[in-house]
């Protein structure tokens, strides 16, 4: 048996998937200020990864009130060969067997919820007897998978969806093989639902601690989206057709499993937070209870700033319109460059003397990188566009007139903030939380003006005559940047979202707009 | 390796009688292999021979062959199986470049315990002169080999020049054998054997070599790793060797009524014909085997493999899986009638056969007893094979140890019981073999497709 006492107790255990301490990205940079922002409090992690044979590096440096931080992989599998045969599973087993056999073809969600606890209950309670190659050996997993096949039609390629069940299904056990590790905290907090958000419910429902879940990106929504472009997933249609209606049976399984894992952690959590109110529609669409959902934007100290804000007005008084545009942020393709890139274009045939300065590390998808560089060559822009690599953030702003971001995908993009604390005005596209930013997301939020434009993905067009309007006038950059100013003052406090993130630590929810 | 059966399959298609005939054979001579054209030039050889020397003589010759031919089997066994899983193996990854060198390592370890075992068994144990006894050896480690080789015969897809090869090393066996036995008695005799079996090897050498080609950079495991890989068959290999082989082995050593010729080298007139002529009696079934039971089972088992890997549904897969059996319950079936109505001809007229073959110290109920077990061998084989196709190494040597043991047994039991009980012990082995091998398949067979799956590694 495994000792009960050897996991640590710690006050809030953080549940993470593929990211902080070992992956860097927006998450990471706001776990990695949550921590650090509460040294009072003693954090534990529960890092989920792909595979202990990953390049595993750290990226942050781990504060001190860190106390445990425990791996689990989801995808490393333990399993000799076994040359035994196919027999039925042990008494305890088949039991559970039953249990998984019931939830699936048992009632509605909210009752699955029970049963799907009382599954891992038995399986943690036996623990020993789970080994991986079970899949190879127990009768009733193989009757499982046949009858699931059955149920779902029986008329897709049946090797993928037996591969489809042993892959959905072992990563659970390794939670649960892994779940004796797991920290003993008054509080758990995940990041997303799915493989993390199900074991992190399931921890605080064993220990009665209070569970947060705090989304950034909608983790079903990514996942199915996943899905639905996953080659890896074989889809029957495409036998025969090349086009693609709908979803094929092994896709919709997939789907539904994550819909699932998520729906868990919703009905599981006592507060539910994300970054914008775009998110809180989708979040109740996937069946979370609006009333547990509060929007906890990103926070910034806008003091970092306040130099490079007299430096910016300084350079401002002297000017009539602005003439250098700015961009900050990876050279990837979900960024859209070259949309940027064709904008440009358009403002440089209007302001000649126009300079966009992009800035920010190309080495994760260098095609791409070249990609935008013949694009620079062949829209002749020389002259009008720079790619500086990394920046220091403080030594760029100032040069700037106005941000600029192109991406078809975003969550809560930092740079806004840093670019409104700087007083720069900003033009993004219409995606995550950019219009409810940049024109504000509640009615006293929005009586301040709009801090830049919002246009539509992928048109350089509208892109364009935003810049132009943007930067032809220093008084509308004036303008712009200042609401930018008065906005992050009075919603985008560091501290105060700290505030409202420890009071759900303390139990307590602080409501919204109380300053 | 079926490919000489799919390739007589094509002769077949012609759907001419004299086709079908030359198909059927062809199969014969291919499936019996050495075996038969050996037990015909021989007994040419010995009524050749016996004009020349003594009938002594002859006698210590025809008894030192048998020796030789069923003893070296046993020695070989257990790598023929392995051999053979290798290359199967090898042909399902597409690697063929390994084949042949791993062939020749398998050839020259072979060579190197043939030469111990021969140079013991036959330079020391026996009392002859030291032509006789050196060639002995040395024809000891030949037949070795090529029965080594003859894994490879029916993968072989030119089997006309396969026949061809066979038969003129035995029309050398026979020549060489006679001119030189004339010169120098049955020594000399002995080594016309050595010199027309090491054409027929260096033949079939040539023949695997034309047919699997050379690469010299090709890499292959070691014969201990790949021995270490497939234990199991290697002991199915010595177990089912030295299954058909011993019973005659304890008639000649173990039976006091055996009759000493030379050294170890015993006979046992009462026995060793009925066996020799009952091994003949099958050819028809063992060609019927090649031609139908195997390649319909090749076939089958491949479409199987095909549904599961070009994602069939699991109705497909299930269908698939009951044509396998289907085609097993068929081809078997057809087995037992052709094979039946030779075994049945021959039993019913054991007592006329045997006058013919003027073998008058057999008894007719002995030569009927063997007759009805090589006739069960034929099925047990078909079975055998079928646990070897589904990957069963376990049953596999279980069913051929039980066989074996029972033989064993059983002889024993026969030996003291009387010479009316003689063949019992390998008719009771057969049927034994036969019915584990049955019970093995019939509950392999249910599980076919959940063992496919549930045994993919993870």
């Amino acid at each position: 048996m495994h000792d009960e006492s050897s996991p640590k107790s710690v006050d809030v255990c953080l549940v993470l998937e593929a990211t902080y301490p070992y992956v860097s990205g927006g998450v990471s940079v706001w776990v990695d200020q949550l921590i650090k922002a509460m040294p009072e409090i003693q954090f534990g992690i529960i890092y989920l990864g792909g595979s202990a044979k990953e390049e595993r590096e750290m990226k942050f440096e781990v504060p001190s009130n860190v106390t445990a931080i425990e791996e689990i992989n989801l995808f490393d599998f333990d399993t000799p060969i076994v040359d035994d045969k196919v027999v039925p599973a042990s008494e305890s087993r088949r039991s559970v067997y039953q249990s998984i056999h019931d939830f699936y073809y048992g009632d509605g969600p909210y009752a699955k919820v029970g049963s799907f606890w009382r599954i891992l209950d038995k399986i943690v309670a036996n623990i020993d007897e789970w080994e991986h190659n079970l899949f190879m050996k127990d009768l009733e997993i193989w009757e499982m998978t046949e009858k699931g096949y059955e149920h779902s039609g029986g008329d897709t390629s049946f090797v993928d969806f037996f591969w489809m069940t042993r892959t959905m299904h072992m990563p659970l056990l390794n939670l649960l093989k892994g779940f004796h590790r797991i920290p003993k905290a008054a509080v758990y907090h995940t990041i997303c639902t799915g493989y993390a958000g199900a074991i992190a419910s399931y921890a605080a429902q064993k220990h009665q601690s209070t569970l947060v879940l705090s989304e950034h990106g909608i983790y079903t929504k990514e996942r199915i989206v996943e899905i639905a472009r996953a080659n890896w997933i074989f889809d029957e249609r495409k036998r025969e057709f090349d086009y693609d209606v709908g979803q094929g049976k092994l896709k919709r399984t997939w789907t539904e499993f994550f819909k699932f894992l998520s729906f868990v952690t919703y009905h599981s959590a006592d507060y539910i937070t994300t970054l914008f109110n775009g998110n809180v529609r989708i979040q109740t669409a996937f069946g979370a209870d609006q009333s547990k959902i509060s929007v906890i934007p990103n926070g910034i100290d806008p003091t970092r700033f306040a130099e490079t804000r007299e430096l910016i007005h300084e350079r401002w008084k002297t000017q009539t319109r602005g003439k250098t545009v700015g961009f900050i942020g990876r050279i990837v393709p979900i960024k859209d460059i070259k949309t940027l890139l064709r904008a440009a274009r358009i403002v440089a045939d209007e302001i000649e003397d126009v300079e966009f300065l992009l800035a920010g590390p190309y080495e994760e998808t260098p095609d791409y990188y070249n990609e935008c560089k013949e694009m620079m060559d062949l829209l002749d822009l020389h002259d009008n566009v720079k790619f500086l690599g990394m920046q220091n953030i403080k030594d760029l702003l100032p040069k700037i007139d106005c941000i600029v971001l192109t991406s078809i995908s975003e969550g809560f993009p930092l740079v806004l903030l840093e670019a409104f604390a700087s007083g720069l005005p900003a033009i993004t596209t219409d995606v995550g939380a950019c219009r409810e930013i940049i024109y504000g997301r509640t009615e006293e939020d929005r009586e301040i003006g709009p801090a830049g434009a919002v246009t539509s993905i992928m048109s350089p067009d509208e892109t364009a005559s935003a810049i132009t309007s943007v930067i032809g006038d220093v008084d509308t950059m004036w303008q712009m940047g200042e609401s930018g100013y008065k906005r992050t003052e009075k919603f985008y406090i560091f501290q105060d979202v700290m505030d409202r993130y420890r009071a759900l630590y303390e139990d307590e929810l602080i409501p919204e707009m109380v300053k | 390796m079926a490919g000489v059966g799919f390739e007589l399959n094509r002769l077949m298609e012609q759907k001419t009688y004299t086709s079908l005939l030359r198909a059927y054979g062809l199969a014969g001579v291919i499936a019996g292999g050495p075996w038969v054209i050996a037990v015909s030039s021989l007994a040419l050889l010995g009524y050749l021979l016996e004009r020349v020397t003594s009938e002594s003589d002859v006698r210590v010759f025809l008894v030192a062959i048998s020796v030789i031919y069923g003893t070296s089997l046993v020695a070989v066994g257990p790598f023929q199986l392995i051999m053979t899983r290798y290359t199967s193996d090898q042909l399902y990854k597409k690697e063929t470049d390994p084949i042949f060198g791993c062939f020749l390592q398998f050839l020259s370890w072979g060579a190197i315990i043939l030469f111990g075992l021969g140079v013991l068994m036959f330079y020391f144990f026996v009392d002859a002169n030291l032509l006789f006894r050196g060639s002995a050896a040395m024809l000891f480690v030949l037949v070795g080999c090529i029965w080594l080789c003859s894994v490879f015969l029916s993968g072989i897809k030119n089997y006309r020049e396969l026949v061809r090869g066979f038969f003129i090393g035995f029309l050398l066996c026979v020549l060489c054998g006679w001119g030189l036995g004339y010169l120098a008695g049955v020594g000399g005799a002995m080594f016309g054997m050595v010199l027309g079996h090491l054409a027929i090897f260096l033949h079939l050498v040539r023949m695997i070599y034309l047919e699997t080609g050379l690469n010299f950079n090709a890499r292959f495991d070691s014969i201990i790793t790949i021995g270490k890989r497939y234990y199991e068959l290697a002991l199915c290999g010595l177990f089912y060797n030295l299954g058909i082989w011993i019973d005659k082995f304890l008639f000649w050593w173990a039976d006091p009524k055996s009759v000493q010729i030379s050294g170890f080298l015993f006979s046992a007139p009462v026995y060793d014909p009925v066996v020799y002529f009952s091994f003949l009696s099958i050819l028809p079934g063992i060609s019927f085997f090649l031609l139908k039971v195997e390649t319909g089972l090749v076939y089958h088992m491949a479409d199987f493999v095909d549904k599961i890997l070009n994602r069939g549904s699991l109705g497909q897969i299930q269908e698939a899986k009951r044509k396998i059996l289907d085609s097993l319950t068929l081809s078997i079936g057809q087995l037992i009638k052709v094979q039946g109505v030779v075994t049945g001809i021959l039993i019913l007229s054991a007592g006329n056969v045997l006058d013919i073959l003027k073998l008058n110290d057999v008894q007719t109920g002995v030569f009927q007893i063997s007759l009805l077990g090589a006739f069960v061998l034929v099925i047990f084989m078909a079975l055998l094979l079928v646990l070897y196709y589904m990957d069963q190494k376990k049953p596999a040597m279980i069913t051929c140890l039980v066989f074996m043991l029972t033989n064993a047994v059983v002889t024993l039991a026969s030996i003291s019981m009387g010479i009316q009980y003689y063949g019992l012990g390998f008719l009771c082995a057969t049927v034994a073999g036969l019915l584990v091998a049955l019970h093995f398949v019939d509950k392999n067979l249910d599980y076919l497709e959940i063992q496919a799956f549930m045994k993919q590694p993870i």
